[in-house]
């Protein structure tokens, strides 16, 4: 299925990520298979496994699920990172920086994602030197996350930053997954997690990674491959204005909750007695939520809007992205996305090569338009494949 | 593996050739070896790249069965450190030539597995066909095995769970009903409450201890009041501290004793001052119920619950061998295929990547199987 020329360090970034996903689904998922299996088997059989009424020892089911579902929150996040590399590269009009470090450190985060499971379970009652170990772990974990921010942070450092809707949710993507991330930090943190565990800072810390990162992704990649699914262009007002209200709504429902969070407010109550004053901040954060709600309710009616007939058909390209899908093929792609398979000369971000012939490559410049089918006659003179997606010489 | 053999020699389908992308294919056809375009998809390179990739995504297959299995072997683990006693001694219900059978059976057919690739590999039908055939029966035997130990344990009354309950009179009833006795001798829950006491390392150690000491305890009576106890727990008896007073001592050095008093001390600290309980949490939920039963009085109770314990065993027992046997049975209707196909003459030299794949299922069952047996049977 793979087209000819496409080596791995041609591969668009979105696919690396997909990759690093897959070997965390395929290793994590018979876990919880298991798990459930011995979990029918105690509710039907009374077997002791998991309860202590029986026997059972709970905090192996915890052992058991977390080891599954921590590696499930990476399954969540690394599609979004292969997103926003995909959006940093093209509304920058610059190759990702780092390229590889950003490919390779998918897959590191897939594999240490296995080894910190114990950081969901400081207070079960596991053995204080595991607790350490995981905390350790933990730390290490932020690394790799660490360079995909810096590489992105980088790749707009003198590209040429355009501002369209996709861009917007990936800069708020870039904004709240790194708060996320970093409080993540502190609740691996051994100590600070016994205080913190079970409060509103776990809710706000994985709404920032999960919503903050997995959804603003989803919607910077709804919009920006929007065109290519459906072939109508949405409206680009309107596009601005949901994600300024999401970004602004989403703050204010959860920033709150980490401050609440951190004076105690525990997860998973309705009332709260003995901290009245939390009151003024638990309405702040519901008021928020609605004005999440409200910018939501714009995508959804901006998709809808831009399905009209009388909407005009989008172009091959608008975003003037060098991947196959905008520069082999219609939108929406044809029957077999592909009429002849594409020859691949280059990687998957050399805006150069793409634009050589304009003389402006920057800033949204009008894309040239790729013969549908034509890939052959592209640039082959211009890369005989060895040459490496960021070497210096590129810059 | 495919080395120059000619491509068409049992293959009926040579005749027609490509299926719409034959243009594409046409191109490699003149490599020596390679494949023939009815099996060559369209989207590989070559044959050896599409026999490369069948077999990873095999590999990849097999991870996620070892980390099924992983789990269990994970549950089974854990318990054995929680009920060193109790698994001892359940595990002498397993039958050990049945089992050691089994062992030689399977790796038999691996042995045949093996060779039916090997008879592909030579362009050789009937030693393919015949050693599929030989798995197949092997494998059966294996079935037929397990069929006769399950059975024989349902008449026990072996169940797994609730179900659990051995008949009066079965006559090895004492290996496992150990929690039966809830005499005064049994009270040292006084080998719990040495638990908090103790430093952070030894804690550990110490659970394991109290707590094979309360089977240990426990069984002692038990063998005297049924039948002549066998052999085994002679050992068990003189290495528990709480038989030996050891338990008990500490416990009069620390809290005064009494069931229900012993039950709060231990179930509360241990819990709460302590983050070493996997242990701990588990064997005070163990005491508590023991108090209770012995408050009340029933002894009949605190049977059905000291057989419920020793349906953890089996039910682990049950699980991991169920559903290995799972897995053969899905193998012999693996093999069955591979028989039919190979029959027809599909499987060449060339192209047998479904008797390669199907054989490493088959091995990883069998290794699977390898490490159950010492560990259920033997140990
Ligand atoms: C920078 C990397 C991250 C670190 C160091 C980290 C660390 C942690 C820790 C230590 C906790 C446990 C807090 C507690 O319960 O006391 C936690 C909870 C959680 N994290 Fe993260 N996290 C990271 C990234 C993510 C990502 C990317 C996601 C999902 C997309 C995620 C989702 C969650 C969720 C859902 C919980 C709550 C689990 C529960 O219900 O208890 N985290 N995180
Ligand atoms: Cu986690």
């Amino acid at each position: 299925m793979r087209a000819p020329g496409m080596t791995w360090n041609r591969m668009p970034l979105f696919l690396w990520s997909i990759y690093a996903t897959s070997i965390v689904q395929i290793l994590a998922t018979p876990v919880i298979g298991i798990t459930m299996v011995l979990l029918v088997m105690e509710r039907l059989l009374g077997v002791g496994i998991f309860d202590p009424a029986l026997g059972g020892d709970p905090v192996l089911f915890q052992h058991f699920f977390w080891f599954y579902s921590h590696p499930a929150v990476y399954i969540m996040i690394l599609p979004a990172f292969g997103v926003i590399s995909e959006l940093m590269g093209t509304f920058s009009r610059q190759r990702v920086y780092g390229y590889r470090a950003v490919a390779l450190s998918s897959v590191a985060i897939a594999l240490l994602g296995f080894l910190v499971w114990g950081h969901h379970m400081f207070t079960s009652g596991q053995s204080p030197v595991s607790s350490v170990v995981f905390s350790l772990i933990t730390f290490l974990i932020g690394i790799p996350s660490g360079i995909k921010i810096f590489n992105w942070i980088w790749t707009m450092y003198k590209g040429s930053v355009w501002l369209k809707t996709p861009m917007l949710y990936a800069l708020t993507f870039l904004f709240l997954f790194t708060i996320g991330g970093v409080t993540g930090i502190m609740v691996g943190a051994l100590a600070v997690d016994i205080h913190l565990h079970d409060t509103y800072f776990v809710v706000a810390h994985f709404h920032y990674v999960m919503m903050g990162g997995t959804v603003m992704a989803f919607l910077g990649g709804i919009h920006y491959w929007w065109p290519k699914m459906t072939g109508k262009l949405y409206n680009e007002t309107l596009g601005k204005v949901s994600a300024l209200l999401v970004f602004l709504g989403f703050n204010m429902t959860f920033f709150i909750q980490f401050v609440m969070g951190s004076q105690g407010m525990p997860r998973r109550y309705y009332d709260y007695p003995d901290m009245p004053w939390l009151e003024p901040l638990h309405q702040a954060s519901t008021i928020g939520s609605y004005v999440l709600g409200l910018g939501l309710l714009v995508v959804l009616i901006n998709g809808m809007l831009s399905l009209r007939k009388k909407t005009p058909k989008a172009p091959g390209n608008p975003w003037g992205g060098a991947t196959l899908e905008w520069t082999h093929t219609t939108s929406p792609p044809d029957h077999h996305n592909f009429h002849h398979t594409p020859l691949v000369t280059h990687g998957p971000y050399d805006y150069e090569v793409l634009f050589q012939t304009s003389g402006d490559s920057q800033r949204g410049a009008p894309v040239p338009v790729v013969e549908v089918g034509g890939p052959q006659e592209m640039d082959k003179s211009v890369d005989d494949g060895t040459r490496q997606p960021d070497s210096p010489s590129d810059m | 593996m495919a080395t120059s053999h000619s491509v068409t020699v049992d293959d009926p389908h040579a005749a027609h050739g490509g299926d719409g992308h034959g243009h594409e294919e046409h191109m490699l056809v003149g490599h020596d070896g390679q494949l023939h375009p009815s099996r060559l998809q369209h989207f590989f390179v070559s044959s050896e790249q599409q026999f490369e990739a069948s077999k990873l995504g095999m590999w990849l297959f097999l991870a996620t069965e070892i980390l099924l299995f992983g789990g269990m072997f994970v549950a089974y683990g854990i318990f054995r450190v929680l009920y060193p006693e109790l698994y001892e001694q359940a595990s002498l219900q397993l039958d050990t030539v049945l089992g050691a059978a089994n062992t030689l059976v399977l790796l038999l057919s691996s042995l045949t597995m093996a060779w039916a690739i090997r008879g592909a590999q030579m362009d050789n039908r009937k030693v393919l066909v015949g050693n599929l055939v030989a798995t197949i029966v092997l494998a059966s035997g294996f079935l037929v095995v397990k069929y006769f130990e399950y059975t024989h344990k349902f008449e026990l009354g072996i169940w797994p769970g609730v179900n659990f309950e051995l008949d009066e009179g079965t006559q090895r009833v004492s290996d496992l009903t150990g929690a039966v006795a809830l005499t005064p001798a049994f009270t040292p829950a006084g080998g719990e409450e040495g638990a908090p006491e103790a430093t952070n390392e030894t804690e550990d150690a110490e659970v394991v201890e109290a707590d094979a000491g309360a089977l240990g305890a426990a069984d002692a009576p038990l063998a005297g009041e049924d039948q002549a106890a066998p052999a085994g727990d002679d050992d068990a008896v003189p290495d528990s501290p709480a038989a030996t007073g050891e338990g008990g001592g500490e416990a009069a050095a620390g809290e005064g004793v009494g069931a229900e008093a012993a039950v709060d001390v231990t179930a509360g600290p241990a819990a709460a001052a302590n983050l070493d309980a996997p242990g701990e949490l588990a064997s005070a939920g163990l005491e508590t119920e023991h108090g209770d039963d012995h408050g009340s009085g029933h002894g009949r109770e605190g049977e059905i619950f000291s057989n419920r314990r020793a349906g953890i065993f089996f039910a682990i027992y049950y699980v991991m061998t169920g559903i290995h046997a799972l897995h053969i049975v899905i193998g012999i209707i693996a093999i069955g295929f591979l028989v039919f196909f190979a029959q027809r003459g599909d499987y060449s030299s060339v192209w047998y990547t479904p008797v390669e794949n199907v054989g490493l299922y088959w091995h990883i069952v069998d290794i699977i199987w390898i490490f159950v047996f010492p560990l259920m049977y033997l140990i």
